[in-house]
């Protein structure tokens, strides 16, 4: 049952749902739409493409970060399997966290194509050789789900000011896009105890990537690149 | 132009096996039931006026007003070889920084160092719990310093993908116990 304790402020607990797998799809994200359908209509998460792009049902599952749409249950029916919303984050409703203020770290970056000159947009190319987009592989496909800054006990205790594995991962897109002119202005936005240097490697991050990525080697090579222009 | 669609052919096959013969129910706790609350009004977008990305204190002031829980963390992050040995470098590193603060303070304190060295062998258990004290005395060092250099390598900017993350990280912890059984053995 799902009743709610209405006294301010909110109190959170779990709830638990039993489901036949027989009837239900591989993936976590399958439960959670037949518990939606069949059991409890107010479950309330995220989601959209089903297939790992969107980055929307980024949810702590088993203990860690993952997309709910790719990652398969656990046949063992005698475990239960605990769902968390991505942790440290504020709860809007059931495992739906706030992601405003990751999207505003995001936007501090400014992760847009900047030149000297104002770039007039459809008049040339704007060239790169194989070797110089080689260095964008592994940086261009996050879909900023969250999963890894959500992993970093870092982030955790300094989400205010720290900007977390995966908004240095973008960052450093940007750092290592030879079609980008502007590495020192980006660097020296970067130069505070904060933004980068809470990074202790403590490399959660790069365990729990659904995608496959390594934010921790690019804040390795953002504080490389720091060391040696600034 | 005819479009025809194959619907079932590539349909999921339920394979029938004895599994369905068994209530294969598999249980599911879910984060629970907090009721959303109306959302600021703030938010409403009108015709005329900007959208402004609120900033990080009205953020974090706007998430105390609504009284928001925050979801766990600690609690219920699963300990990773990563995550455990991040915080075994530091709990080592506090442990030998105490140590090597003390034994400093030992050698300008009244008696001198040796009178306090006397005093534990006073208090010396038999060999078997001396060996195992010994070794938990030092790994703290060993365990830091072999650490320090994965570390270093890091900082280089080598050994990052996961796999070599997690090989690294073994050799380290064994290597640690090892080296720190065979330092107590021989001192």
């Amino acid at each position: 049952s799902s009743g709610i304790n209405a006294e301010w402020p909110f109190t959170a607990g779990m709830d638990t749902y039993k489901v036949n797998l027989n009837e239900c799809g591989p993936m976590m994200l399958d439960a959670l739409i037949k518990i939606k359908n069949e059991q409890d209509p107010t479950l309330t998460f995220r989601r959209s493409c089903r297939e790992g792009i969107c980055g929307s049902c980024s949810m702590n599952i088993g203990g860690t970060n993952t997309l709910a749409c790719i990652s398969r249950i656990d046949p063992d029916i005698n475990k239960t399997i605990k769902i968390y919303p991505l942790p440290h984050m504020y709860v809007v409703k059931d495992l739906v966290p706030d992601m405003t203020h990751f999207f505003e770290q995001y936007a501090s970056v400014q992760p847009w194509l900047q030149q000297d000159e104002a770039i007039d947009y459809g008049k040339k190319q704007l060239h790169q050789t194989v070797e110089q987009r080689k260095k964008l592989d592994g940086l261009y496909e996050c879909i900023l789900c969250a999963c890894c800054s959500t992993s970093c006990p870092s982030y955790w205790w300094n989400s205010d000011k720290y900007l977390g594995p995966a908004v240095l991962l973008q960052s450093y897109r940007w750092l290592a896009d030879s079609r980008d002119h502007k590495t020192k202005e980006r660097l020296e936005k970067l130069a505070d105890p904060f933004s980068v240097y809470r990074c202790h490697t403590i490399m959660n991050c790069t365990k729990t990537c659904p995608k496959g990525l390594n934010p921790g080697k690019a804040i390795a090579e953002i504080k490389k690149l720091m060391a040696k222009e600034l | 132009a005819v479009v025809s669609t194959q619907s079932g052919h590539y349909g999921r096959e339920h394979k029938l096996n004895l599994r369905d013969t068994m209530n294969y129910t598999r249980l599911c706790s879910v984060s629970k039931r907090i009721p959303s609350l109306v959302s600021s009004p703030s938010r409403v977008l009108s015709t005329t006026s900007e959208f402004k990305v609120p900033g990080t204190a009205e953020f974090f002031d706007k998430q105390s007003a609504l009284g928001r829980p925050m979801s766990p963390h600690l609690t219920i992050y699963s300990p990773q070889l990563t995550s455990m040995l991040s915080i075994t470098h530091r709990g080592t590193g506090v442990a030998y920084g105490v140590a090597l603060y003390a034994g400093t303070l030992l050698t300008v304190l009244p008696g001198g160092f040796s009178s306090y060295v006397a005093l534990a062998e006073q208090y010396a258990p038999g060999a078997g719990l001396l060996f195992a004290m010994k070794s938990v005395v030092v790994f703290p060092l060993v365990f830091h310093t072999i650490n320090g250099f994965r570390h270093l390598a890091w900082d280089s900017g080598r050994g990052f993908n996961i796999a070599e993350v997690y090989k690294s990280g073994w050799i380290t912890l064994a290597l640690a116990a090892v080296l720190s059984l065979a330092f107590a053995a021989l001192v």
